[in-house]
């Protein structure tokens, strides 16, 4: 497996149209990194410079220590997995998983095996002597991973290869390319719009927006502690509810919302009069606190509801647990929980850290 | 003065007798697969033998191209043969396409066919000689072309008779364990019926 060394990589396009700016980042010998964004956000693009398939405006890409920015795609000991598949329709699974190793001219007794115990890891090894149009999505997606394991590459490229499937199948197959991550500890860079694949896989996370990195961290940092108001609001479902307002007398001031601060609070807010407070919406401690929401609609999902509501003119929505009696159109008092808010600053949406 | 091995041989002589040693150990492995190369049978077609029949095909064609470019006389004899190569290249595909999936019956055809094709150029190419219908340079196009067809025919239904042979020994003997070997069996028999 290998390490991998991007230099500050730019993407310019002809006609000047910048889809990476400034991509730097170290990535550990067997690290899964998810590069997670909104669509168009570069994330593809980074993918794609990274497997060779896109040239490298500026900066350079080490895989391994070794300079591999001008290198051709097929010299860069790399394995992709794209979102449809690529599989080969007039090919078994056997062929389609042993392709590789054949153009490299590998012995005929040494595919077979690489390809039996590939498919055995995938729970392929019943369907090698199929084509790929009778099997499943799900299937086809193994297929298309086992085509890149047999490989042994030095760094597995994802991109969004579970987008096509299904709500269900998704899930289980988000469960199988971790437990393959553990399985072969190899290096994985793996592409998703998806943040719910990015928390559950991923080792570290980038979260990108417009050619540019907002932040890179574990699941854990990128959800509780965001850099910015567009971290905060893509991690996490549903999106943190922004309120803008004052810092006044010692207390967060918006319209519809009142919330004393504590000394860190103002610390962190000083030389601010006005801030943007940003609430998760799981960061309720109760219903029998100050601030009020008119709820107009409740979804219950068996073990917790969500309450979208108005609290002044914002539109926010809410995490209670349990199943809620509370009707539409009724009046709620939340009890947030104040250790967990956000300030950002209202001017380029920074978080405030203080001093 | 010239080394000599431990086999009383010289480099060259060991050099030739290594290489026809190679050569028959793959002769060898190509008609009798070893356990793994049994394995491997049940996911390669047998491609070696499908192009043998392809070029039998190729091959007939190219005799029958000879025979009739300068072929004066039309008699009866002249129907039977075109017919036999229209029968033979349509029996020779699907026999080639059923070996490809080592068919033990398309052995057994692939044997058959051979051996009428090498019979075909003494029934009907080598009597036209004899009568001076045909030039010289056309009997001995004919020899090549239809001997040689005969010849892949032959050796792609006996290599498809060992493997299919091993190959359905293997899937039996590995079907107590192996479901998706009991599967194939099953299939197969589906399609034998």
């Amino acid at each position: 497996m290998a390490t991998l060394k991007l230099n500050h990589l730019r993407k310019v396009y002809a006609g000047g149209v910048l889809a990476v700016e400034d991509f730097d980042m170290d990535i550990a010998d067997g690290e899964l990194i998810v590069l997670v964004g909104p669509s168009g956000c570069g994330k593809s693009t980074t993918l794609r410079m990274i497997a060779g398939l896109e040239g490298i405006t500026e900066g350079k890409l080490y895989i391994d220590n070794k300079d591999v920015t001008n290198l051709a795609s097929k010299d860069r000991d790399i394995a992709m997995v794209f979102q449809n598949y690529a599989l080969y329709g007039n090919m078994s699974v056997y062929q389609n998983m042993g392709f590789s190793l054949m153009l490299r001219k590998e012995k005929p007794e040494s595919i077979h095996k690489k390809v039996i115990a590939a498919s055995k890891m995938l729970s392929l090894f019943e369907q090698l002597n199929k084509k790929p149009k009778a099997l499943s999505g799900g299937q086809r997606q193994r297929v298309a991973m086992g085509r890149a394991i047999v490989r042994n590459p030095k760094v597995f490229l994802f991109d969004e290869p579970l987008s096509n499937l299904d709500a269900k199948l998704r899930s289980s197959m988000r469960r199988e390319i971790k437990l393959l991550h553990h399985k072969l500890g190899a290096t994985m860079i793996y592409v998703t719009h998806d943040q719910t694949e990015a928390l559950t896989l991923a080792d570290r996370i980038v979260v990108m927006s417009m050619g540019r990195v907002q932040q890179i961290g574990t699941p854990d940092q990128v959800y509780n502690n965001p850099n910015n108001m567009f971290v905060a609001s893509f991690i996490g479902t549903p999106p943190t509810n922004f309120f803008a307002g004052r810092i006044e007398d010692g207390h967060f001031i918006g319209e519809g919302i009142d919330l004393k601060l504590s000394k860190a609070q103002l610390n962190l807010c000083k030389g601010y009069d006005e801030v943007i407070l940003g609430i998760r919406p799981e960061h309720v401690l109760g219903l029998d606190g100050d601030t009020e929401i008119n709820v107009e609609l409740v979804e219950h999902l068996g073990s917790y509801s969500l309450l979208h509501g108005i609290i002044g003119q914002h539109h926010c929505v809410f995490k209670v647990r349990g199943w809620s009696d509370i009707q539409p159109n009724s009046l709620v008092k939340l009890k947030i929980d104040m250790d967990k808010v956000y300030f950002f600053n209202p001017a380029d949406g920074q978080r405030l850290r203080g001093e | 003065m010239k080394k000599i091995n431990s086999n009383n041989q010289t480099p060259e002589s060991s050099n030739k007798s290594g290489f026809f040693q190679r050569l028959g150990n793959s002769i060898h492995a190509y008609f009798i697969p070893n356990e793994e190369q049994k394995d491997m049978l049940r996911y390669q077609p047998h491609k070696s033998a499908y192009w043998l029949c392809m070029f039998a095909i190729l091959l007939d064609c190219l005799g029958f191209c000879f025979v009739y470019s300068t072929l004066g006389n039309v008699e009866w004899t002249t129907g039977v043969d075109i017919i036999f190569n229209i029968l033979f290249l349509l029996v020779t595909f699907v026999t080639a396409e059923n070996i490809k999936v080592y068919n033990k019956t398309a052995s057994y055809i692939g044997i058959i066919i051979g051996a009428l094709e090498i019979g075909h150029f003494f029934w009907y190419s080598l009597p036209l000689y004899t009568a001076g219908d045909i030039l010289t340079w056309v009997m001995v196009g004919d020899l090549v072309c239809f001997i040689a067809a005969g010849a892949f025919l032959l050796i792609a239904g006996i290599a498809n008779f060992y493997k299919s042979t091993a190959l359905n020994n293997y899937l039996h003997k590995i079907a107590e364990t192996d479901a998706s070997a009991r599967l194939e069996l099953e299939q197969k028999a589906k399609k034998s019926k």
